[in-house]
């Protein structure tokens, strides 16, 4: 493997915005500009964040937002009294 | 309901105090948050709840010792990761076929994974692909990540959060945060370039000189 493409994957931990991470080093910018692999793998692990970032996260169900707070009330009265620094009457 | 950090400051010392009202504030203001983390992380409604509890009922358990340098909600973002790990954990050894499958594997060490398909994805999935059918794929994919990777992953890319506060919910380095984060993406991306790729797709180990020389394979195919 060419040293710059080794170089790229090692930076693309990095943040991958445009003005940030690899971009912002003109070598790596240039080396971009020039190779159409890392060119393509670069892009295509910047899609692949983005759908990921883009993907819906089910809505916490109101039933079990529901069993939260009677579980958390429940255990909170349960352990109360003897709760360090607990104002009591 | 957002707080600022005044209000949660101010919060934090009366639920101390034993204000039932104060704790349930606080816990509303970051519910859905810690959620969206625990069912990212997991990806299963029933151990998602499971998390949301189990990390609430610690942070109730913990609250005295509770520092404020970090936000609440961060704080028990963390209980939350941690909470998720020890799930994926569990998943893994139970699916492991022996032990050494465990023992040997590195989020870490080892050479960097080659990228190994090429292909443009010629347009984007989240028009050309059923939406049930884009998260299975999606699904599928973090699926198949370690947990230490897709913990990372989920902190950083999908969560938002910084490489340092990735790395210290984690309890590892930022240069380990970094290095995982490459990993996890680039596992993904082979992953998604097997669901998305184009019939032009071509496999780097077939092409001699590595990546550097795929370029010109593709060039060179009718």
């Amino acid at each position: 493997m060419d040293t710059i493409c080794r170089t790229l994957l090692e930076r693309l931990g990095d943040d991958l915005a445009d003005d940030v991470g690899p971009l912002s080093c003109e070598r790596l910018s240039r080396h971009l500009a020039a190779c159409p692999d890392c060119r393509l793998v670069f892009d295509t692990t910047r899609r692949t964040v983005a759908l990921y970032r883009r993907g819906e996260v089910p809505r916490m169900p109101h039933l079990v937002e529901l069993r939260l707070h009677d579980c958390l009330r429940d255990a909170w009265f349960c352990r109360g009294v003897a709760k360090p620094g607990r104002v009591t009457g | 309901m957002t707080l600022d950090r005044a209000e949660e400051v101010e919060l934090v010392a009366k639920a101390r105090t034993g204000d039932y009202d104060a704790f349930e504030r606080l816990v509303k203001s970051c519910e859905r948050r810690i959620w969206a983390i625990a069912w990212r992380l997991v990806g299963d409604r029933e151990e998602a709840e499971n998390i949301v509890q189990a990390s609430f009922l610690k942070a109730m358990e913990a609250l005295d010792s509770f520092r404020g340098e970090a936000g609440f909600c961060t704080w028990v973002g963390r209980i939350a990761t941690n909470e998720g790990l020890e799930i994926l954990r569990r998943r893994r050894r139970k699916d492991a076929l022996s032990l050494d499958e465990l023992v040997t594997e590195s989020d870490d060490d080892g050479p960097i994974p080659h990228p190994e398909l090429l292909a443009d994805w010629r347009e984007d999935p989240s028009r050309s692909v059923e939406r049930e059918e884009l998260r299975r794929i999606l699904d599928d994919a973090l699926d198949t990540l370690s947990p230490g990777l897709r913990a990372v992953f989920v902190l950083r890319d999908v969560e938002g959060q910084s490489t340092a506060e990735t790395a210290e919910a984690l309890g590892i380095t930022e240069a380990n945060a970094k290095v995982r984060l490459m990993r996890a993406r680039l596992a993904l991306r082979e992953r998604l370039t097997e669901a998305f790729g184009g019939a032009s797709m071509v496999h780097a180990h077939l092409v001699p000189h590595g990546l550097g020389g795929l370029a010109a394979a593709q060039e060179g195919q009718p």
